[in-house]
């Protein structure tokens, strides 16, 4: 128990020491990007690396936070939207059809519930086949009537 | 026991001069970054020699092979190797042609 300890001790004071040092590694590469860049204006290249140096040093795992995000949403986006619509929708159901996402359950249960009432007109429906259709129409009309109540709230 | 004592000296030795290499590589990086100031190189330089080669010389070594191969561009012949692998060991269809 005492060496797991210690070893933990160990791996998290190393990871600190690397810490600092890809701070500095990241902070070298943002001196030598505002020097290229600020050449002929040295207040510029003062500030900036004063302002650099403040993120990098004091801010830097907020700032990753951001870079990350900025990457994911950003840069990948297109690839995001595509997973959704393309893979995860499907998985959860989904498919889109006319701009809109329809519960493929939801679609089956409406079509079924179509062939019940041709069925119906036919008078070839069962005395099941009625109560369904029956239910089905109640529930349709509460629904109804609770959007109707929304939009009058 | 003396050919071993011998390889284990060998080893040794080859390691320090894996060490220098490594520290000559993180310094010459600080140098191609920070050129603008000779101060700025030796600080940087020093760090990083200190942290990645007198400290962690494992995490060090590996830190720089990674940076290397990465920045080598030889990852881009990586596909390479899959066209050569169908070309020498040409399988030949059942039946024969």
């Amino acid at each position: 128990m005492l060496t797991a300890l210690l070893f933990m001790e160990g791996v998290f004071s190393t990871l600190s020491e690397l810490d600092f040092v890809v701070r500095v590694m990241v902070f070298s590469y943002m001196l030598f990007w505002l020097y290229m860049t600020f050449r002929e204006a040295q207040l510029l290249f003062g500030i900036g690396t004063i302002v650099a140096g403040y993120l990098i040093f004091v801010h830097g795992i907020t700032v990753t936070v951001v870079v990350v995000l900025w990457l994911v949403f950003f840069l990948l986006g297109s690839q995001l939207q595509m997973l959704c619509w393309f893979a995860l929708f499907p998985l959860l159901g989904y498919q889109q059809a006319g701009g809109r996402l329809h519960k493929e359950s939801e679609m089956a249960a409406q079509q079924n519930l179509q062939e019940i009432e041709q069925k119906a007109r036919a008078g070839t429906a069962s005395q099941e086949e009625i109560h369904a259709l029956q239910e089905a129409y109640a529930q349709q009309e509460m629904q109804h009537e609770q959007a109707g109540r929304m939009r009058a709230g | 026991m003396g050919l071993f004592n011998d390889i284990v000296t060998w080893a040794t030795y080859l390691w320090w001069l894996w060490l220098f290499l490594v520290a000559w590589w993180y310094y010459s990086w600080s140098k191609e970054h920070l050129a603008f100031s000779p101060v700025m190189t030796l600080v940087v330089g020093g760090i990083l020699v200190y942290f990645l080669v007198i400290e962690h010389p494992l995490i060090g070594s590996a830190g720089m092979l990674f940076w290397v191969v990465l920045m080598s561009g030889v990852l881009y012949l990586l596909p390479v190797v899959g066209s050569i692998f169908n070309t020498i060991l040409v399988k030949k269809p059942p039946g024969g042609m």
